[in-house]
């Protein structure tokens, strides 16, 4: 067995998988996760990072137009795959092993993949109005095809090549910050295809440094496949826990983070007899005081006039997921994207990212109650 | 500079510093595995399957990228390493014997200011960009500490060579009569190799920060290069606060090996057990708690020294 093909099994053996999780997949990106796990496989940190992209659920024609955006930016070897039935997750990632093993043993191709974050008119291109003039005010706008096509995809705008746009990338405007400094801005989506993120949202934030000064959100519908049916207490308590390690993870505690995915996970399969594990791992989250120094000072204020924590929500989660599992009353946290805005504006990235992942399953209820009215 | 080793010795201690760090990236796979709940020895092999995958995947880069800079900036993370650890006495000498080892020590943790911003800054993306402006943040708040931590163990000795640093703690190492110091110094090592609690320029929330963008050979380069800088630094704290090769039996250089290796992965412990210090955070903690208790300590340190003479 020469190097090369030592080296291609290796590199095989842990491969970094970029999850797109088209809204209303939770079990199945839940499945997904757990099989990758057993294969130590892992969630690959950005897009540069992963070897396959796994499309969660069916996506509708606005999220696989983001999907391909995604694609066009990866590095070879890369493989694809759609999961739509929880129980294929294993196969499927078996398969993906077998193609990366398996692939060109020599890498030919000259093409360096290019990549920047999908802009705000990529999202809505693709939104309804795929092919009509209407999606942006842009001149040369039927350049982008051609951008696609050779698969260095035209991120942002308008193309015109002109020496304010080196590249087709206009340049950043300057604005006054906060302190009256003047400083650029810059456009970032957030979303969808990002992990620790409520599925399908699309948050695109202007920012001074890193500094959120203004955000507009969209909510991508759920795939046609997605069932609209009301989650169980089991679903819901799962959500919940879901959302806590995501918020632990964000918040540099990964072994935390495990656990409470472990737990998640037992949840799911029915294996939790009662709350009190729940109720054990609340509680040896809350009291580390390094972790409540560290997220201190991370308030909203409400409408009504009252002030919320971080950390109590953080808190509050493990809570729910003791009361679903021990059949009380679902609590509601009521949070409508329009409340979401006022939360971003003025808030530090790492801030938004944290309180998005906080509100996950508020936000997911919301949006599955809003694709079933229409 | 006439008692360095012969340059015969670069090869050995390179190939050193890559073990070492291959372990420690080990060690901290593994216990990723085993919070994952997987077994312990699983995690072990995981930095040598990374390596393989990375040195597979096809660069990339993105579009108006630095490129200039972006590549320099990756390339030079573990070359920064190797010049730190040339440094370092093993046993009776270094590589380079200079008799101002601790201020080229400093001269070369603050390079690493640039390389991690020009990493951030040259892949031409926001993610990028913040993580790099979130690397420069925290660097304000650990440099002051760790210079006035260095500056420690170069009063108790009298000296700013490594080597005479080494030697003078007969018997009573400086981390036992300057804590704080080590303390400072160790928060500086974990600020400079960006590994955690001191990494929100690397953060989940920013999809890797600086190293968003980065696939292949690069993104090797760049996270092997940050546990060659974790070592690189833990390697530095042997003669400056943990006796150098002083230790029974073994020879002195083996010494310095061991506890090299033994900092490096209490670092990599106390790093999981901390959540990531976002700057504002730590820029409080570095100018209103440390930076102070740090000046307190070279001043107990120069009064004893003053005292025993």
């Amino acid at each position: 067995m020469g190097l090369i093909d030592l080296l291609t099994r290796a590199a095989g053996s842990g491969a970094h998988v970029l999850v797109a999780e088209v809204p209303g997949a939770f079990r199945e990106r839940v499945a997904l996760e757990r099989a990758l796990h057993r294969m130590c496989w892992c969630i690959a940190e950005s897009v540069a990072d992963a070897d396959v992209l796994a499309v969660v659920g069916e996506p509708d024609e606005a999220f696989a137009a983001v999907v391909e955006h995604v694609w066009a930016q990866m590095s070879e070897p890369r493989v694809r795959f759609q999961l739509r039935d929880e129980t294929d997750a294993e196969a499927l990632l078996s398969e993906a092993h077998e193609q990366l093993r398996s692939g060109p043993k020599h890498l030919t191709e000259t093409v360096l993949r290019r990549g920047f974050p999908p802009s705000a008119d990529d999202v809505a291109h693709g939104h309804g109005d795929y092919d009509s003039d209407a999606h942006d005010g842009h001149a040369g706008h039927s350049e982008h095809d051609d951008h696609e096509e050779n698969g260095d995809h035209g991120g942002g705008g308008g193309h015109d090549h002109s020496a304010m746009m080196p590249d087709g990338i206009p340049l950043a405007e300057g604005a006054e910050d906060r302190d009256g400094l003047e400083m650029d801005e810059l456009h970032l989506p957030l979303g969808p295809v990002l992990a620790h993120w409520p599925a399908g949202v699309v948050l695109r934030v202007t920012l001074h440094g890193d500094v959120v000064v203004d955000a507009e959100i969209e909510q991508l519908a759920a795939g046609p496949g997605a069932s609209s049916a009301q989650d169980d207490a089991t679903t819901r308590a799962a959500r919940l826990l879901d959302a806590a390690a995501s918020v632990l993870a964000l918040a540099g505690l990964p072994a935390e983070s495990a656990r409470t995915r472990r737990l998640r996970d037992r949840c799911l399969d029915g294996e939790l007899g009662d709350s009190s594990e729940v109720a054990r791992l609340g509680g040896s989250v809350g009291r580390q005081r390094v972790l409540r120094w560290s997220l201190g000072g991370l308030t909203v204020t409400e409408r009504s006039g009252g002030s919320e924590q971080l950390h109590d929500r953080l808190m509050n989660l493990f809570d729910r997921a003791r009361a679903e599992l021990d059949g009380e009353a679902p609590r509601q946290v009521v949070s409508g994207t329009q409340a979401l805005l006022e939360l971003v504006r003025g808030r530090e990235l790492a801030t938004v990212r944290l309180w998005l992942a906080a509100m996950m399953p508020d936000l997911a209820q919301h949006e599955l109650s809003g694709a079933a009215n229409g | 500079m006439d008692d360095s080793l012969s340059l015969a010795y670069v090869v050995p201690v390179m190939a050193g510093l890559a073990v070492l760090s291959l372990s420690v990236a080990g060690v901290s796979a593994a216990l990723d595995a085993r919070d994952g709940g997987r077994a312990f020895r699983t995690g072990l092999t995981i930095p040598l399957r990374e390596t393989a995958r990375l040195l597979r995947q096809r660069p990339r880069r993105t579009v108006s990228a630095d490129r200039l800079l972006w590549r320099s900036a990756s390339s030079a993370v573990i070359p920064l390493a190797v010049l730190i650890v040339a440094f370092v006495p093993l046993g009776g000498h270094a590589l380079v014997d200079h008799p101002l080892g601790v201020v080229w020590i400093n001269a070369l943790d603050v390079v690493a200011w640039a390389v991690m911003w020009l990493l951030g800054w040259g892949a031409n993306s926001v993610t990028g960009l913040v993580g790099g402006y979130r690397f420069l943040a925290l660097a304000l708040g650990y440099e002051l500490p760790l210079m006035f931590a260095l500056t420690a163990p170069a009063i108790a000795a009298g000296s700013l060579d490594l080597a005479e640093i080494s030697a003078a703690q007969d018997g009573l190492w400086f981390v036992l009569w300057a804590p704080v110091a080590f303390a400072a110094y160790c928060w500086g090592v974990l600020g400079f190799s960006v590994r955690p609690p001191m990494d929100p320029g690397v953060g989940t929330d920013i999809n890797g920060g600086i190293l968003t963008e980065l696939a292949g050979v690069d993104r090797l380069l760049v996270l092997s290069g940050r546990y060659a800088l974790l070592v690189a630094g833990s390697a530095a704290a042997v003669p400056l606060f943990l006796g150098g090769g002083d230790g029974p039996l073994l020879p002195g250089w083996v010494w310095v090996l061991v506890k090299t290796l033994v900092l490096s992965v209490l670092l990599v412990l106390v790093g999981r057990r901390v959540p990531t210090l976002r700057p504002d955070k730590l820029l409080e903690l570095g100018w209103v708690v440390v930076l102070p208790l740090v000046v307190a300590q070279d001043l107990v340190v120069s009064v004893i020294v003053v005292a025993t003479n």
